[in-house]
């Protein structure tokens, strides 16, 4: 049922475009319009996001060890897992951005009846949000191309190597191939699977139809006889880079598609969970230190709370204590 | 040729028992099953791997003719179990005749019953009297809870309890009493 | 359970459905077993907490204050703005499921709301509906729902069946820490007087007496000179164990119940023992007599208040440095809250073994150290006579309690006080230990007798796991450093693994180690120590072939 929605707006989206398009109004609107005021929302929201986010303080270092601590000399601390200071926080980031090390700690697996797919699941996730995620970043760069001239000759490198099988003329690239497997695992378990089912709200569906949505027409028109020219889509491409937009006539409707399944991502970026990309670095249990001991964390909002003072505390039974042989701070015939 | 209905369920077993075991885990919420059947890692995942091995030990104890008493070993941890999670008695209990349908579901497809009737009869006569058993089970369970129970308040103050015997008996000889139990305010308490 | 009328369709069929397929129309149902009475409101009041009143879970009507929405809904933007933990976990989590079946409770009932992500999004659906934008403009679409009586019911069920004990945590891509939102969401449920009695209590008694059990002052003492004639009367020896003793070099803090409850009481036998042998310059105190931190399971202010009698005592009886003693929760509080709360402790000096002279520079700040730091500084410097035979009767294996693991990074040093106090030491399953170490079921102030089953079910995973190395090595003894599971894991084995039982690890220490002087055939139960049971008609009480551990 979520799904269902999720996929009727992203549907309802896509036919509008196409409709859109067949005027010069509506490539327009989803050709300079909607692209520019994405990239603004897009900006702006994300730096409100993180602005919003740093305004609320840490008052704790709350940080989750998942290693030994540093203690005694001579037991080895896990600097990456339990990090002692800023480089092994940085080390710990490094591997939980690049590498997701928390989520591949499930797979740490003792298969008893051996390594069937569906028993598998925990790893599967690793695997493909790592494939999905990196492919999504290496399909970024390689896009690269269509809005600088000259290209600069490390993404064409990053292309050339992502190429590097030399199948298909044009030439396949494998991101192409991992992220749409990624996508379709992504979304297959939120359906197949009852406890992701019920977990899953619209919102989780959403992007994953539109980022399908964005492969699925960027394939189309790399792939297939709907292919697009690439000088067109380049000159739209710097155009818009320069501030100086053009629109040739040679673009058709699955560029807009195209175009605009990223326009809708950017616009609902902001919004939703894919807030993650920013909020994983602001992460208190993961980008501090374990050095509570020895570096005194300070919080800004320290409230003055109703304590017991001894005093109190020895005026309520110091009779008791003295008759129990207790010291005393104040004896009662002083009083 | 006559085939033998134990040799019959021990060729059938795993077909058997996949669903009685399917048929357990559907009295779970259905959020949690796939986790219970999926993740076959027994630390990982201890309720579906205590049901899957549990019923796996009863259905092979009731093939072989196992007493009841390894009987109720085998099915005991699963009762033990189901005795303290979100069950009636009756539900708690109840898997056990799903045995007899997986049972009954898997001898359909079997052409030429007939000449088993009789086993059948007897294999499900032993499948009620496991029920029982583990109705006995479930109340020794439950038994058990309360027992633990009262144990444990004793042993959250075991020291003081101790003492406080101590200080009656000093008394009773007359020695002079140096300590009390008071707690703020005890007025008004409302723990049941 | 009692008032169930038996159905017919359990034998009818088996394809039984829990209703529905959103969790937001499950009912909140409250079931004998599984959940917490109400606070006491004598101790509540005590405390000054807010909107006391009599009630309990049980009751239709829990009588919220007129203005309860607007409380709990101005206590969430002021936590927000207060937390940039709550701030973020709120925004990013992206229901990857990752998290779904790492909690105990979880994977011991089944119940789709003890998923961390679900127990989370209680809380974020509220969130999403009065604070983020797409929330107010979609609604139940985006995941968001208005705040109801029955939500705050929901809340007050699931959130005291988190036993904080952050092992999702350890699992989550982006660390979003169940045990935060919890502590969040019992802070909203106290603002309107929704308090368990098992926190509110003995928060209310550590804060009047020092302690959870409201003992006195000089019941206190007397609690300790039982123990010191106990110990007496166990190795022959004499021990001091100074109370409020001004100018000590170290003030030892333990919780309560190492003095009021069993097993933990064999621990406290274990530390006077060790404290007398090696000669330590030390003193209790009766006004910071509890460890223990109940404030941590109640509001980050009840924390503090308690806190700070530990720190203020230490100023006062002018001792150097502070030692903790075995506990799980409390060492949550000292090492990741209290030098930020009631710090710097610029009076106290730098931690230093008087008997090694080893400087616990990890504990510069804070200078508090943990006594397994300690003893095992001491075992690594050959200052204790330990002699493991003396714990041959055990076969040991190691429960790693939840905050020490996981907010300390505790996992060596225990293991090496053990490896060099007994010969049989086995561990538990890699994925059941260490920072993936599974919670007793009863942290956070819910191992009540009223919530007894609930218990059972979310300890079961770590039950299953000290049944497989019973099985398997024959292990006998789960050694832990912590009171609650001293307290609550005795019940949890004697239900699923009756043979096995409960012991802190200066039990085993006090156990192993021979005194100067001692004379001794039993071990700090009382019952026959191996290798000593004839020493006794010989009356040299000495050891024969003494193995020192260096």
């Amino acid at each position: 049922m979520r799904a269902l929605f999720s996929l009727f707006a992203v549907a309802v989206i896509i036919v509008v475009v196409v409709l859109a398009v067949t005027t010069d109004a509506g490539r327009l609107f989803f050709g300079t319009i909607l692209p520019y005021a994405a990239i603004a929302i897009f900006l702006v929201g994300m730096v409100y996001r993180v602005i919003d986010w740093a305004r609320s303080p840490v008052p704790f270092k709350i940080t989750t060890t998942s290693g030994q601590q540093r203690s005694l000399p001579w037991i080895r601390n896990s600097n990456l897992e339990s990090p002692r200071n800023k480089w092994g926080v940085l080390g710990r980031m490094l591997l939980e951005v690049l590498f997701f090390r928390s989520l591949f700690r499930n797979t740490k697996a003792d298969l008893k009846d051996g390594p069937r797919l569906v028993y598998g699941d925990a790893k599967w996730l690793w695997l493909a949000g790592l494939i999905f995620h990196w492919s999504f970043l290496i399909i970024f760069i390689r896009h690269f191309k269509f809005f600088v001239e000259p290209v600069p000759g490390w993404v064409m490198m990053i292309q050339n190597l992502d190429g590097f099988f030399q199948v298909g003329l044009p030439i396949f690239y494998i991101t192409d191939g991992l992220i749409l497997a990624a996508l379709t695992f992504l979304f297959l378990r939120r359906v197949l699977i009852p406890q992701m089912r019920y977990i899953s709200l619209a919102g989780d569906y959403f992007p994953l139809f539109v980022i399908g949505g964005l492969v699925i027409s960027g394939m189309i028109m790399r792939y297939t006889p709907l292919r697009v020219d690439i000088t067109d889509a380049k000159l739209m491409g710097v155009g818009l880079v320069t501030l100086d937009p053009v629109l040739p006539e040679g673009l058709g409707a699955i560029f807009f598609v195209h175009l605009t399944m990223l326009t809708v991502l950017l616009l609902y970026f902001p919004f939703s969970k894919l807030t993650h990309m920013a909020g994983v670095f602001m992460s208190p249990t993961r980008n501090q230190a374990n050095d509570n001991r020895v570096r005194r964390h300070i919080n800004p909002w320290n409230p003055e709370v109703k304590v017991h003072t001894y005093e109190e505390w020895e005026d309520e039974f110091r009779e008791v204590m003295k008759a129990a042989d207790m010291p005393l701070e104040k004896d009662t015939e002083s009083k | 040729m006559v085939v033998s209905l134990n040799d019959t369920l021990r060729d059938r077993r795993s077909e058997i028992l996949a669903k009685w075991f399917e048929d357990t885990l559907a009295t779970y919420p259905s959020s949690a099953q796939r986790i219970f059947t999926s993740t076959a890692r027994e630390f990982a995942n201890p309720v579906g791997e205590t049901i899957k091995s549990g019923l796996e030990a009863v259905f092979d104890g009731l093939v072989a003719g196992d007493d009841s008493e390894r009987l109720g070993e085998a099915i005991d941890l699963i009762i033990r179990m189901r005795s303290v999670q979100n069950f009636t008695a009756a539900e708690a209990v109840g898997f056990v005749f799903s045995l007899k349908s997986a049972v009954r579901a898997s001898l359909s497809g079997e052409g030429n019953t007939n000449g088993l009737q009789t086993e059948i009869t007897q294999f499900e006569r032993r499948i009620d009297e496991l029920a029982l058993q583990a109705f006995d089970l479930y109340m020794a369970c439950r038994e058990q809870v309360y027992q633990i129970r009262a144990n444990e308040t004793q042993a959250r103050s075991a020291k003081l309890f101790q003492r406080a015997q101590q200080i009656i008996e000093q008394h009773a000889t007359g020695q002079k009493i140096t300590f009390d139990f008071n707690t703020p305010e005890d007025e008004g308490g409302d723990r049941q | 359970m009692a008032e169930s009328k038996p159905k017919p369709e359990i034998l009818a069929k088996v394809d039984y459905q829990p209703p529905g397929d959103d969790w937001m129309e499950l009912p909140v149902e409250i079931r004998p077993g599984t959940f917490n009475y109400a606070a006491n409101p004598a101790n509540a009041k005590y405390l000054d907490l807010p909107h006391v009143r009599k009630w309990q879970p049980t009751d239709d009507d829990w009588q919220l204050p007129e203005n309860w929405q607007e409380i709990i809904l101005e206590g969430l933007h002021d936590r927000l703005k207060k937390y940039r933990s709550l701030k973020v976990f709120m925004d990013i989590c992206v229901r990857c499921g990752a998290c779904a079946d790492k909690c105990h409770f979880f994977l011991g009932s089944g119940d789709p709301k003890n998923m961390p992500v679900l127990r989370a999004e209680l809380l974020r659906s509220v969130y999403r509906r009065d604070f983020t934008t797409a929330g107010k403009i979609l609604g139940k679409l985006a995941g968001a729902r208005p705040l109801t009586p029955e939500i705050i019911k929901e809340w007050f069920l699931y959130f005291y069946q988190c036993t904080e004990c952050r092992r999702c945590s350890v699992f989550c891509p982006y660390g979003i820490d169940t045990a935060e939102i919890t502590m969040m969401g019992r802070e909203l449920l106290n603002s309107i007087g929704l308090g368990i009695d098992w926190i509110t209590t003995p928060a209310a008694n550590c804060f009047r007496t020092g302690n959870h059990l409201g003992i006195q002052p000089h019941g206190f003492k007397d609690s300790i000179d039982f123990a010191v004639e106990e110990l007496e009367e166990i190795t022959g020896i004499k021990v001091d164990a100074p109370i409020n003793k001004k100018g000590a070099e170290i003030l030892f803090v333990s919780p309560s119940a190492d003095y009021f409850a069993s097993p933990h009481y064999y621990t406290l036998l274990g530390y006077l023992a060790l404290f007398h042998e090696i000669g330590l310059d030390y003193t209790w105190s009766a006004y910071a007599s509890e460890g223990g931190n109940f404030g941590l399971f109640h509001s980050a202010d009840m924390m503090k208040r308690l806190n700070a009698k530990i720190y203020a005592e230490a100023k006062r009886l002018g001792v150097k440095w502070i030692l903790g003693g075995e506990c799980g929760h409390m060492w949550r509080v000292l090492h990741q809250y209290m030098d930020t709360m009631n710090g710097p402790a610029d009076f106290l000096d730098q931690p230093v073994s008087p008997i090694t002279g080893t400087r616990f520079d990890h504990a510069s700040s804070t200078k508090m150290v943990h006594i397994c730091e300690f003893t095992a500084d001491l075992i690594a410097n050959g200052k204790l006579k330990l002699d493991k035979r003396r714990n041959d009767n055990v076969n040991v294996t190691f429960h790693d309690s939840c905050n020490p693991a996981r907010a300390m990074g505790l996992f060596d040093e225990p293991r090496y006080c053990i490896e060099h106090a007994c010969n049989h030491f086995n561990e538990m399953p890699e994925n059941t230990i260490k920072e993936q170490t599974f919670c007793c079921g009863s942290g956070s102030g819910i191992g009540t007798d009223e919530n007894f089953e609930m218990r059972m079910r979310g300890g079961f995973p770590r039950a299953n796991a000290v049944k497989y190395v019973h099985d398997k090595h024959g292990v006998n003894m789960l050694a832990c450093i912590c009171a609650i599971d001293k307290a609550t894991l005795p019940p949890l084995m004697e239900f699923w693994v009756p043979e096995v039982d409960v012991c802190g690890i200066h039990e085993l220490i006090g156990n192993a180690m021979i005194m100067k002087g001692e004379k001794r055939t039993t071990d700090l139960r009382g019952e026959p120590l191996p290798g000593m049971e004839e020493s006794d008609a010989d009356e040299s009480g000495e050891v024969k072939e003494v193995s020192e551990d260096v």
